[in-house]
């Protein structure tokens, strides 16, 4: 049985059947608590600690799966380009927008961790929460993080906008402008609150993709002085 | 083009980000190195869409899918987690909440203020 689970199979196979029941959940509810990634964690995290299987056996597959996210950020720059028209369109806005969230995002997470006393490690965790899962683990682990938890405040600051982003564009005033409506949502809640933006209006949705590059380079400039802030 | 063919430029183009980020004089995670050069041969039109288009389309879609791994592995860090879990919880949070407003109120401030430019240029214009 060792063998068996010890091959890659095992944990690339396991992440398939619990992410495919994560989906099958997230378009029988049909609301974006019910992340098909959110989902798919919680199974294994519950199938680990019932079963006991070690988790060395799981990363013999899971290595294979999280080598993938390198070929898969930088194929985000194809994401970038196809939105480069808008781009041009709203340069002032766009750009100045996503400076000051991308800026925002960074220091508030710094002031509040110095708030709350957080050691280093935690911080840089932290700090580029602000961003899209794919830009902001490399920036956590580059900097001595543990990609974990800016996993966990990524999931946090995504749900809720991906729950919340109507209400707030009404509660901030912003939404009478798709544009602002869009770039703040892609700011705050990246991949997550883009799901919603969609729904939205074809303008916003396009502004939050947008939105998710750009602050994304944004916060990968700010993370080179990180080391400064701690 | 085909998937083999476009496994090969995505993977090409990683490697020469792995090499570049070292000579850079401060830490830059290669894998953002590689989007940016996705980002600028594009522009160049060194690459086109239809060279890594399936692909990159299906990794998109399924990014979710890349990080269970990485989520699952919480596990590991359960105890550190847990003992943060309200500040963690709270910066998310209230930070999510700044960005939201900041970016939003910028980018308004700065669409009223290029209509007012383009407004009192437009009036010079006419006279």
């Amino acid at each position: 049985m060792a063998e068996a689970l010890s091959s890659p199979v095992f944990g690339i196979g396991i992440s398939i059947a619990a992410y495919a029941v994560g989906v099958w959940i997230n378009k029988k509810l049909k609301t974006p608590l019910a992340n098909p990634m959110l989902i798919a964690t919680i199974l294994l995290i519950v199938f680990f600690l019932t079963t006991g299987i070690p988790m060395e056996y799981y990363n013999e597959g899971g290595d294979i799966i999280n080598f993938l996210i390198f070929p898969a950020t930088a194929s985000l720059g194809l994401s970038i380009y196809a939105n480069f028209k808008i781009l041009k369109k709203n340069l002032i806005p766009v750009i100045g927008g996503c400076l000051a969230g991308a800026a925002t995002g960074v220091f508030s997470v710094w002031g509040m961790c110095r708030l709350f006393g957080l050691d280093e490690t935690v911080t840089v965790s932290l700090l580029p929460k602000s961003v899209t899962t794919a830009i902001a683990v490399p920036i956590s682990e580059q900097n001595g993080g543990i990609p974990q938890i800016t996993i966990v405040a990524l999931m946090v600051a995504g749900i809720m906008g991906a729950v919340l982003a109507p209400s707030l564009s009404r509660w901030f005033h912003i939404s009478d402008s798709e544009v602002a409506t869009g770039l703040a949502i892609g700011c705050s809640s990246h991949a997550a609150g883009t799901s919603t933006a969609v729904k939205m209006s074809e303008t916003i949705g396009a502004m939050s993709g947008l939105a998710i590059g750009i602050c994304g380079f944004f916060t990968v400039i700010l993370a080179i002085f990180f080391p400064a802030l701690l | 083009m085909g998937i083999l063919w476009q496994i090969g430029i995505l993977f090409g183009i990683c490697l020469a980000s792995e090499w570049l980020v070292t000579l850079l004089p401060f830490a830059f995670p290669s894998s953002v190195m590689a989007m940016l050069i996705v980002l600028v041969l594009l522009l160049c039109g060194l690459l086109r869409i239809r060279h890594i288009k399936e692909l990159s389309v299906w990794f998109s879609q399924n990014m979710g899918f890349l990080f269970v791994p990485a989520c699952t592995a919480v596990m590991e860090y359960f105890d550190l987690i847990a003992a943060n879990l309200v500040p963690i919880f709270v910066i998310s949070l209230v930070s999510a909440l700044l960005v939201f407003g900041v970016t939003g109120w910028t980018v308004k401030g700065l669409i009223w203020l290029q209509n007012k430019l383009v407004g009192t240029e437009e009036a010079k214009k006419n006279g």
